[in-house]
């Protein structure tokens, strides 16, 4: 049984196959401290809501911590802040490693691939602590975990119809990834360490939040106004323009390429249209061939992930869970 | 062969062995084992425990037939409270953290089996040294076991010599100690009364376990609720009316008392102290003659529980029962200076008769080869039947080859013709003719991948499950008052790099070198290469540009 893990800034989510059904898991890495009494414990057992205990402190962590921390006025501390695991801070790692069990089902056989993304991974290839921290983990549940680009995971998931060659990009929280992908192998990656988070954060930016959107990006104070989405859009396809055309991988694409785009972002309603009048905006050096924005906005990394690893599957051990 | 031959040669393979293999076991001699392993005790009526231990009077393990018992009754046999225990007693069930419960003697929250409830203190631990700590272990049996130990023993590195257990088992123990104790930062930390110690059962040997204390029967349910508090007595215990008037004294309410370090005269090879341990050189407690040559454990007599004393005087008494066939364990000196402390002869069970006995005593004289589950002749026997099939196997394997045509004239007259045990490969068949089987099988083949790949299939999100209670573990802080850090003298200290970051608006190739991290400005400022080129004036006017456009990571 293989599985496609998507591990975001904001939220984690996993997808795997069952049959003929897909089945999602997705949490949001955020805890909330709340003072240790017997009322508070009793409160939080009368609701059926996991805590866990920790020098005088009840930590409710995952999607409970946010309503939680708004009750008893505590703040929503993020596990994973600008994409970065926390350095010394074990109380963190011991979370993040709970939710990671939570959305990952153990393996049914040694087999099981696990194709994954680290969050606030700039680099290919780089060892960097989280990508150690992350493999470990799945490691842990009995997976041969890959990691991959967001960029390769939104071109695997949207790109079918191309066979799979064509640009994926990722509109994440903490960053974007472009990714150049030609039948289903990644020739280029640019990832640039801009995300709508920043756009959230500030308060004039932003207007009311939209109950509707189940996106992670509506997880935040609220969603930003359309000019600063475009002015966002137009300085990021630039500062992306620039550093392609520089790289030969893009620089020898002639011919024109299709553009899959997924993230949270991709849920507003007017995203076709604010995507529009940037690229209008922003000349960019490659000739793309139109937009594909994701069919299933919350899963489209996680998508990706799992055709890979099922690619990856040696044939004959998938089976049915 | 025809076929009536090839029948009688079946028969006589298939008889043959199991005539030698009963005549081997006709003829070997009578065994003593048999009546040994019928010794079994008969089955009992499921019983569950409960163990409570802290500020009670009687702490224990209470075991009561399949019925619902409450956390009200089970302080009632217990004793009732101390006048120092506070009004929160802590309920550990299935080895997950503990979890609070505020206690009201009018209520009634029902117990599961095998709940430990800890009863703390108030907010004032007291400041002497217990006469003993009483502990509770989990995970050894299949119900947990409240022991007390001296307090110099409560410590884990003593506990696990004690449990006759590797030294590495004691960082295995998971604790649970009460609120407001320091947490035990080594193995040789004192341990508070009312710790709880879980183990882990697969790490155990369970063959150096020593005896532990049998629980002690909840028999009737408390008509009334214990007395909360009460103002103490000269004895310091709570005027409990339910426990000294409704209900008989409890004389077996104090179990006996877990296995100390043993002295130099009786203890055995492998339970002997530290060398060098501050407890090794105690003075040797009395060694208790059995009523028998063999040793003698302390361990209770199942009979002797249930025996009230007469007098509710009595009831912090103990019995300690002396079963016959046990090892040598020393007693505790503090029991026995106890003048309430009882120490009896365990009486003999009636249902093993004196001549039972002497068969048991004489079966441990056997020699392992008679003592084995697996004698000689039963692997001859078995030996026999498995050449005996072989031989049938061969057998019908050459009769197929040579009559396959006749099986299958002979059985179509009866009905369909069965499937030979080997088809038959005729001469001008090659191997190509033959399909070949799939190297795959049907049901192990991939998923249908267009599921996955039309993204038209809806997502089912699934509930994620997190644990209920757990704890988290911090770094165990250090015990010292004050801390003296010393910074390592190497070059590679962490001083930053002087030249300054390199602008990296190239975009990273996969098969290329890593490349310096990127850094992450904001969208809205410029990158740091159109900041040079911008402003290429002095260094003040670059200094001022990098102001302008804000801080960096």
């Amino acid at each position: 049984m293989s599985i496609g893990l998507d591990l975001g800034a904001t939220q984690f989510r996993s997808l795997r196959q069952t049959g003929d059904q897909l089945l999602g898991r997705l949490c949001r890495p955020v805890y909330a401290a709340i003072p240790e009494t017997p009322a508070h414990r009793r409160l939080l057992e009368r609701d059926r809501v996991p805590y866990a205990e920790c020098e005088g402190m009840l930590v409710v962590i995952g999607d409970a911590a946010e309503e939680w921390s708004q009750l008893f006025r505590v703040p929503l501390v993020p596990l994973l802040p600008d994409g970065q695991l926390p350095a010394h801070d074990p109380l963190s790692r011991q979370i993040l490693s709970l939710l990671v069990d939570a959305v990952l089902p153990p393996a049914s056989s040694a087999e099981d691939v696990c194709c994954l993304t680290i969050p606030g991974e700039l680099l290919p290839g780089a060892a960097g602590p989280e990508r150690q921290f992350f493999s470990r983990l799945v490691e842990l549940r009995g997976y041969r975990p890959v990691v991959i680009g967001q960029g390769l995971a939104v071109a695997l998931s949207e790109l079918v119809e191309a066979g799979f060659t064509g640009i994926g990009i990722c509109l994440g929280a903490v960053q974007c990834e472009f990714a150049l992908v030609r039948n289903g192998q990644e020739q280029a990656r640019c990832t640039i360490p801009w995300g709508l988070a920043e756009l959230a954060s500030e308060p004039h930016a932003i207007h009311a939040h939209s109950p509707s959107s189940d996106a992670p990006i509506s997880s935040l104070s609220g969603s930003p106004q359309p000019p600063v989405l475009i002015d966002f859009l137009v300085e990021l396809l630039l500062e992306a323009g620039t550093r392609i055309d520089q790289h030969d991988g893009f620089r020898l694409v002639t011919q024109p390429v299709p553009l899959a785009c997924g993230g949270g972002i991709t849920t507003r309603a007017d995203f076709a249209s604010l995507w529009e009048q940037a690229w209008q905006r922003a000349a960019w050096p490659i000739q793309v061939r139109g937009l594909r924005l994701a069919r299933h906005p919350a899963y489209t990394v996680a998508r990706g992930c799992l055709i890979q690893a099922r690619l990856l599957t040696p044939r004959g051990t998938v089976r049915a869970a | 062969m025809d076929r009536p031959t090839w029948l009688s040669v079946c028969v006589a393979v298939l008889v043959a062995p199991l005539a030698l293999s009963a005549g081997l076991a006709w003829g070997q001699p009578p065994r003593l084992q048999s009546r040994v392993m019928a010794w079994q005790a008969p089955e009992s009526q499921r019983h569950d425990c409960f163990a409570i231990l802290g500020e009670v009077l009687r702490p224990g393990v209470y075991s009561a037939a399949a019925r619902e018992v409450t956390l009200q009754e089970l302080v009632a046999h217990a004793g009732g409270l101390t006048p120092t225990a506070s009004t929160t007693v802590r309920v550990i069930r299935q080895s997950r953290a503990a979890q609070s419960m505020l206690f009201g003697p009018e209520g009634r929250d029902p117990l599961q089996p095998n709940d430990i409830i800890v009863v703390d203190p108030q907010r004032e631990p007291r400041r002497e040294v217990p006469q003993r700590v009483w502990l509770c272990f989990d995970g050894i049996l299949d119900r947990p076991i409240v022991v007390p130990v001296h307090p110099e023993n409560a410590r884990l590195s003593t506990i696990v010599k004690m449990l006759d257990q590797s030294p590495e088992l004691a960082s295995t123990i998971r604790l649970i100690v009460p609120p407001r104790h320091p947490w035990p930062t080594s193995i040789d930390t004192l341990l508070p009364n009312g710790t709880v110690l879980q183990f882990d059962r697969k790490l155990l040997v369970t063959q150096n376990l020593p005896e532990f204390p049998q629980p002690i029967s909840l028999r009737e349910p408390a008509t009334t609720a214990p007395a909360f508090t009460a103002a103490p007595s000269a004895e310091n215990v709570v005027a409990n009316p339910v426990a000294t008037d409704a209900h008989p004294p409890r004389v077996e309410a104090i179990p006996v008392p877990f296995p100390s370090v043993p002295d130099q005269v009786t203890a055995s090879p492998s339970s002997l102290p530290i060398p060098g341990h501050p407890l090794a050189p105690e003075p040797p407690g009395p060694t208790l003659k059995p009523s028998s040559p063999s040793t003698a454990s302390l361990a209770p007599s199942p009979s002797s529980s249930p025996a009230p004393s007469p007098s509710p005087s009595s009831s912090a008494a103990a019995r300690v029962a002396l079963p016959r066939h046990a090892p040598a364990v020393s007693v505790d000196p503090a029991w026995v200076a106890d003048s309430q402390t009882e120490i009896l002869p365990a009486p003999k069970p009636p249902e093993f008769p004196e001549a039972d006995l002497a068969e048991v005593d004489r079966s441990e004289e056997l020699s392992p080869s008679q003592a084995a589950p697996l004698s000689l002749w039963h692997m001859l026997g078995i030996g026999g039947t498995v050449a005996g099939l072989i031989g049938l196997a061969i057998v019908t394997r050459k009769y197929l080859d040579r009559h396959d045509s006749t099986i299958g004239r002979s059985t179509a007259t009866h009905g369909p013709r069965p499937v030979p045990l080997a088809q038959r490969r005729s001469t001008t068949e090659t191997n190509s003719e033959v399909p070949p089987a799939p190297a795959i099988d049907r049901s192990m083949e991939p998923d249908n991948l267009s599921v996955l790949l039309c993204g038209d299939r809806p997502i089912v999100t699934e509930p994620i499950e997190l644990p209920q209670q757990f704890r988290l573990q911090r770094v165990a802080p250090s015990p010292a008052r004050h801390r003296l850090d010393v910074r390592p003298q190497t070059l590679a200290g962490p001083h930053r790099p002087v030249s300054p970051p390199k602008p990296s608006r190239e975009a990273v190739a996969l098969d290329t070198a890593a490349a310096p991290p990127v850094p992450a400005p904001h969208f809205g400022s410029k990158s740091t290469q159109r900041a040079t080129e911008r402003y290429s004036g002095s260094v003040v006017e670059r200094a001022l540009a990098q102001l302008q456009e804000g801080p960096r990571s």
